[in-house]
């Protein structure tokens, strides 16, 4: 072995910490929960084989399933383009170079920082109170109470708020994508006569086709595990499984009536579903997204 | 190797963790070779509650530990919310503590899955089980002959009663209800004061009331032994429809006021602290919070018994039990048993503990407490009122996770409005699957 490969190998051995954990903590466990899914499992007692029929279950005897499955999606529609738009409005807002655009732009960004943590959803459920603090601002303005967390058409967009409200991680990538375009465009366009908005359409957008898509595709991904937000702000899903996503249905039947090979089923159904969506943008992406090169 | 230099370093680390492993190791086995001489046993209990039964635990756990030196004691306590999940975790892992405080309802639940997860008390010397009354011991603690656990307290449902309210609003109170009297004294209740209303009851409660409903009119299980039901749709439709007449005639507040419910807290539920409300129903093992919360007079009623029950009676359970972990060692498992003796019969301990876990199931302890004067008359007066009639034991069915979030769901369900008929039909679709399903004989 000469100097030049005992290097690479050097490589690898630094390697080797990660590389356990990847295995032990997760592909062994991704791999386990595969398997558990064909099998019954309540926790306390043996596995027993069960073939498909947890995946049968799920669509005929499931009573929660499919509303979750709903729900779910209709989280995703409602959270996913609300927040990249807002993304790019304040993007494309805080991309000036004015004096304390910084401050906003930091402003922005913020709430993506701290999350949809148990303590941030503990608040933003408290702030939706009937007496809470949106109400009794709202009551400044004349406008009556809301019943925010117990009617069954606001619930769900109350905890997507939640999620909208960071939309500042995805900001910064726009604004990443924005400075990367060349002035020359605006410059060529401004010579041919064109005004502010066809510039954002013809020239912006276009260019921007990549964030866009990187944006979507991480969004929608993360908004259809979402789990916190909804369990948190609404109380395990209510009102009536307003707010009952796909993540807390898995929750219950494996924490909670501990039906561990029914919830890795629900898990790989998850699974199969994000993959299936994220497949639909990639297949998509190549009618609208234009890449420089 | 690239020089000496760095071959020596490389040396002189191993050296010192080969050194830091063999000291660690050594000392272990010193520290244990130290147990086994002085015969120190380490065990740990597990318990949830709020602060007043923390304080109490803990106190007894010291005096505990004073007169059995060779015992050390680790307390793990915290709240009810996620104890369940925890501790059925912990089962599965075999890392539960070596006493640990269980919900009863969950013991037909663990038996079905392992039965040797915890020790038959039964053949435990160290503890004496001839001063609990036998017939709870064998409807509560006891399966296929194992005595799992030893009830800490009895504990009766009940309805508590805000006395000013009653004498504000110049109502009667009543020793025993009947749906027919809560319906009319609601009426006139909220009728007088649109604020006020006769039962500070959200969702939640009326799970309770749906149990003890259709356990009252199907006869006491509400499922037969092998999971068949055991009522008449009309009976559950009954109760439904029973539930939205509460709600519109206003003798519950709107399920709005659900939003500011916090289990396992509900004397705090606002209608009620207010004093807006004239009754509330909850466990009489939380009647020292609700008399410590109070601002205004208490006392005790009967619950409510339906019009066509076939059993005339009121819950009446262990508070929750007290386990041992069977996968122990010896002087694990004589330990904890000394100290579940300790904590439920010696007289001391249950001074010192009070009425947090209800009155002791322990004749001696129940005792020692009565002669005191330490059970509050509201809590003696509750469980009196409760004996008088006696539910036979409920069905493992009635007592499992799942099928207690289907009827909760049809409740909610009726408290947004839903068709009564719909919702029994749905529910009993839902439990015959369910029942097909878990396992219990």
């Amino acid at each position: 072995m000469n100097r030049a490969q005992r290097y690479h190998n050097m490589g690898y051995v630094y390697l080797i910490p990660w590389i356990v954990g990847f295995l032990v903590f997760q592909l062994f466990p991704l791999g386990y929960s595969l398997v558990l899914s064909f099998y019954k499992y309540p926790l306390l007692g043996e596995p027993t084989f069960v073939g498909v029929r947890n995946y049968v279950k799920m669509f005929t005897t499931d009573p929660n399933f499919m509303q979750s499955v709903r729900v779910t999606f209709l989280y995703v529609v409602l959270v996913v383009p609300t927040k990249i738009i807002f993304a790019l409005m304040v993007a494309l807002l805080s991309n000036m170079s004015v004096r304390g655009v910084g401050l906003f732009r930091m402003l922005f960004y913020l709430p993506s920082i701290f999350g949809s943590s148990v303590a941030i959803s503990i608040l933003w459920r408290s702030m939706f109170l009937k007496r809470g603090l949106v109400n009794s601002l709202l009551s400044l303005l004349g406008v009556p109470a809301f019943p925010w967390l117990t009617s069954t058409s606001l619930a769900l967009p109350v905890v997507a708020s939640l999620q909208v409200w960071q939309f500042g991680s995805s900001m910064v990538i726009f604004l990443a994508g924005l400075k990367q375009i060349p002035t020359d465009y605006y410059d060529s366009a401004r010579i041919d006569g064109a005004n502010p908005w066809q510039m954002l359409l013809r020239v912006t957008l276009p260019l921007l086709t990549p964030m866009i898509f990187f944006n979507v595709v991480m969004q929608t991904i993360l908004a259809f595990q979402d789990f916190t937000a909804p369990f948190i702000v609404t109380n395990r899903g209510g009102p009536l499984h307003a707010t009952y996503v796909l993540g807390i249905h898995i929750y219950n039947h494996a924490f909670t009536y501990f039906n561990m090979g029914y919830g890795s089923g629900l898990s790989w159904m998850l699974f199969l579903v994000i993959m299936f969506f994220t497949a639909l943008i990639f297949r998509s992406s190549r009618r609208w997204v234009h890449y420089e090169s | 190797m690239r020089n000496g230099r760095t071959l020596l370093q490389r040396l002189i680390v191993v050296v010192l963790l080969a050194t830091f492993t063999l000291v660690g190791w050594a000392g272990g086995k010193s520290e244990e070779e130290a147990e086994a001489a002085e015969e120190q046993v380490s065990v740990r209990f597990s318990w949830w509650g709020g602060q007043g039964r923390h304080e109490a635990t803990l106190e007894a756990l010291d005096l505990f530990m004073e007169e059995n030196p060779g015992i050390d004691v680790e307390a793990e306590y915290g709240g009810w919310d996620g104890y369940r999940e925890r501790l059925f975790t912990q089962l599965a892992g075999g890392t539960n503590p070596h006493l640990m405080q269980i919900d009863q309802p969950w013991l037909s639940d663990i038996w079905a899955q392992g039965q040797d997860l915890l020790v038959d008390l039964n053949d435990r010397p160290e503890v004496d089980v001839s001063r609990f009354d036998e017939q709870f011991l064998q409807n509560f603690a006891t399966i296929d002959d194992t005595l799992l656990g030893l009830p800490t307290g009895v504990n009766a449902w009940t309805f508590i009663v805000n006395v000013d309210f009653f004498e504000q609003h110049g109502l009667d109170i009543q020793e025993e209800w009947d749906y027919q009297t809560l319906l009319d004294y609601g009426r006139r209740v909220n009728q007088a004061n649109p604020d006020h209303y006769l039962l500070a009851l959200v969702p939640a409660h009326m799970n309770s009331m749906f149990r003890h409903y259709m356990r009252q009119v199907s006869g006491g299980s509400v499922f037969n032994e092998d999971g068949s039901l055991a009522f008449e749709r009309e009976q559950l439709v009954g109760f439904f429809e029973l539930l939205r007449s509460l709600y519109e005639n206003n003798v519950v507040p709107p399920r709005a006021e659900a939003e500011l419910y916090v289990e396992g807290q509900d004397w705090e539920l606002p209608v009620w602290a207010e004093g807006r409300a004239g009754m509330i129903s909850d466990w009489i093992s939380f009647m020292p919070s609700y008399i410590d919360f109070a601002e205004f007079n208490l006392d005790v009623a009967r619950f409510a018994v339906a019009d066509n029950a076939k059993v005339d009676a009121v819950e009446i359970r262990p508070v929750q039990v007290y386990s041992v972990k069977a996968n122990a060692s010896e002087a694990q498992i004589s330990a904890s048993a000394k100290l579940i003796n300790f904590l439920l019969n010696d007289p001391e301990a249950a001074l010192v503990q009070g009425t947090q876990r209800g009155i002791p199931a322990s004749k001696t302890a129940a005792q020692a407490l009565i002669e005191e004067g330490a059970v509050p008359k509201v809590t003696s007066r509750a469980l009196e009122l409760a004996e008088r009639g006696s539910f036979p034991p409920a069905s493992p069915y009635l007592t499992n996770a799942q099928i207690h979030d289907a009827y909760a769901d049809a409740v909610q369900r009726v408290a947004f409005g839903q068709d009564a008929e719909t919702v029994a039909d749905d529910l009993i679709a839902q439990f015959r699957q369910l029942a097909g399903e878990l396992d219990f004989d």
